[in-house]
């Protein structure tokens, strides 16, 4: 069974982004020998990105170079995928799960006649049929889905849900651009973009996530907090109920209406786990949980659990874990 | 100015939600559907519309006819008319149907100037729904919207926020358009007691898929191009190993733990 797979692309903080690089290694795996997995771009400036997606397993990639690519817009996007996709008929369109790449998935299906299936965290045949498996209901299940689309099958990919692939896992591969087919008149147009302060706040790329809750005590609380994530080098997340309380800037949650994290480590400190915190940050690779109630819900998906006040024994942690990483 | 906003009843908790074997979400034992957390924030973007600039609108949802108690609320919240989409061919339908049937709807009722949903349903958090409808509709879209700027129906335009992973994105479209609204927009209001009372006096008209113009083959178990399978529980996790000592010892261990593991 062979197939031909595509991987959309997004730009990242330099050249593509880690997901594109994680969903690349993941679709050479699905298109089986002899298949192919076609590395799509569509943007202002081509710099660096076809080499971005062969080092990453690309054994095709398609340039579609525009101005009027250059910021993503569902319209613009979807007329210049959607075209290329009727003419060459993919069997699979894999396309990064960011809030842009789900909207984009949508739009996209809806214009093939086919449907999408979001926020994928495993891909896998059976038999002819691609099945996605997602969150559902914030986490508190696990839905299997299958794509029977006729036409290309479309799935957005949750980040961090594969690993990245070694560098270098693709090479060669042709390089094509293609005039990309736009609409006649923009319609939609972006204004601004007004980035948040302090690229601290990454939760998605972080790979040592630090969060606090209201057994911080005040804002002042945090201070232990953002120590400790400084120390390890991580970003600072947190409840709703402090970021609610004004503590801390909204970008900073995790959980069903904040951010949905994976990092390789998080700490919950003074978090008691209540479901919607955990639908955001239950599929961490380790978790560490402090909490002075050693029933805390928390301590349930934890690995590893601290009874004990966050005051005594996250200072402690930070002055140990400085101490371990400089021997 | 008229708006159209759709609604969804969605399971009260997910404990005991299953699938059917068409691919349709049941609550346990079949009961405790509710209105969808995000939708009367949805609701309210509209109304704050229609108070600043007048207008009417116009409330939506296709499911079941069970589904007419979400309908009599948003009426209770203040919107002007009601409407159900309800037939037995929708049995098993994916987000990506349900968007057909919904652009059916809007089509039917006609004339609008904006099209507002929630960000993502509770249930399924497909967040599908919306672009597909304006991908069918040929209208823009303009999904995760945290504030509308500014709205203005003579010029034909909407300006909004839309809050992102790495920052906020203010965008522009012309109207018609639709929009997916994020949890916080607004503080939905409380619907009034006489508002309660006259929605419960008013007639929801309930339309079939041949209403509205859509192929029932289209949309059902049998025209939706995704189907669930099964719906499990998550993953158990793996067990926590509780670390103990006195706060300095903890800190020790737990710092051993994490080295040994290479994790950082
Ligand atoms: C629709 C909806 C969506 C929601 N979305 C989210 C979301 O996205 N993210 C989210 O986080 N929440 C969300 N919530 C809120 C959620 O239900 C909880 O209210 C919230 O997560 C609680 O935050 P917390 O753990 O900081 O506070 P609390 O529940 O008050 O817990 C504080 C904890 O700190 C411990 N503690 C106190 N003092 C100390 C100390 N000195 N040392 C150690 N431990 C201490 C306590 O034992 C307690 O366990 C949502 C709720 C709803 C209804
Ligand atoms: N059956 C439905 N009837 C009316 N509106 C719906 C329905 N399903 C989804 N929606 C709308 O689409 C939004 C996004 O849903 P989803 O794409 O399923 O996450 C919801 O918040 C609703 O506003």
């Amino acid at each position: 069974m062979s197939k031909t797979i595509w991987v959309v692309a997004q730009r990242g903080e330099s050249g593509i982004s880690r997901t594109t690089k994680e969903i690349l290694g993941k679709a050479k795996e699905l298109a089986g020998d002899g298949g192919a997995v076609a590395g799509i771009y569509c943007g202002a400036s081509k710099d660096g990105v076809a080499e971005g997606l062969q080092a990453a397993g690309a054994s095709q990639v398609v340039l579609m170079v525009d101005p009027k690519l250059d910021t993503y817009v569902a319209e613009t996007y979807t007329s210049a995928l959607g075209a290329l996709a009727r003419d060459r008929k993919p069997d699979v369109i894999l396309i990064p799960g960011t809030l842009n790449g789900k909207e984009l998935a949508a739009s996209l299906a809806a214009s093939l006649d086919g449907g999408a299936v979001q926020d994928c965290t495993h891909l896998d045949w059976d038999g002819d049929v691609l099945v996605g498996t997602r969150a559902f209901f914030g986490g508190n299940l696990t839905a299997t889905v299958e794509n029977r689309s006729s036409g290309p099958k479309i799935f957005s990919v949750k980040p961090k849900a594969f690993p990245l692939p070694a560098d270098g896992a693709g090479g060669g591969g042709d390089v094509e651009e293609v005039a990309p087919e736009l609409p006649a008149s923009a319609r939609t147009t972006v204004v601004e973009f007004l980035a948040d302060e302090g690229k601290t706040v990454n939760l998605i790329d972080a790979n040592v996530i630090v969060s606090g809750g209201r057994g911080l005590g005040d804002p002042e609380g945090f201070e232990i907090v953002n120590d400790l994530a400084a120390a390890l080098g991580g970003a600072v997340g947190a409840s709703r109920a402090v970021v609610d309380a004004g503590w801390i800037p909204y970008a900073h949650q995790v959980g069903q209406t904040g951010k949905t994290v994976k990092p390789k480590l998080y700490i919950a400190c003074g978090i008691s786990g209540a479901i919607q915190h955990l639908a955001g940050m239950r599929t961490s690779d380790n978790i560490v949980a402090i909490n002075k109630d050693e029933n805390a819900p928390i301590f349930k998906v934890a690995h590893y659990g601290l009874v004990g006040d966050v005051f005594e024994i996250v200072p402690e942690l930070t002055k140990k874990f400085k101490e371990a990483l400089q021997g | 100015m008229k708006a159209i906003v759709f609604v969804k009843e969605v399971p009260e908790t997910p404990e005991g939600v299953s699938v059917s074997e068409n691919g349709q979400v049941q609550a346990a034992g079949g009961g405790n559907f509710l209105t969808d957390p995000i939708d009367p924030f949805a609701i309210e973007t509209a109304l704050q519309i229609k108070d600043a600039k007048g207008g009417e609108v116009h409330a939506v949802t296709a499911g079941n006819s069970r589904a007419e108690k979400i309908l009599k609320e948003a009426l209770a919240m203040g919107v002007d008319n009601s409407y159900l989409v309800a037939d037995d061919a929708l049995e098993g339908s994916d987000p990506n149907a349900i968007a057909r049937v919904l652009a059916g709807a809007a089509k039917k009722i006609g004339d609008y100037d904006l099209l507002v949903t929630g960000d993502r349903a509770a249930d399924d958090n497909s967040s599908i729904v919306t672009a597909a409808l304006a991908q069918l509709l040929d209208i823009p879209v303009l999904t995760f919207v945290s504030e509308v700027v500014d709205f203005d129906a003579d010029a034909k335009k909407i300006r909004v926020v839309r809050t992102l992973e790495n920052g906020r994105q203010v965008m522009e479209a012309t109207l018609p358009a639709v929009i997916s609204v994020m949890k916080g927009i607004h503080e939905p209001r409380y619907p009034s007691l006489l508002g309660i009372r006259k929605a419960s006096k008013r007639e929801v008209p309930s339309w079939s898929l041949a209403d509205i113009g859509v192929d029932p083959s289209t949309v059902g178990a049998a025209g939706s191009p995704t189907k669930i399978r099964s719906l499990d529980p998550p993953p158990a996790p793996s067990g926590v190993e509780m670390i103990t000592g006195s706060p300095e010892e903890m800190a020790a261990t737990l710092v051993q733990r994490i080295m040994d593991k290479k994790v950082l």
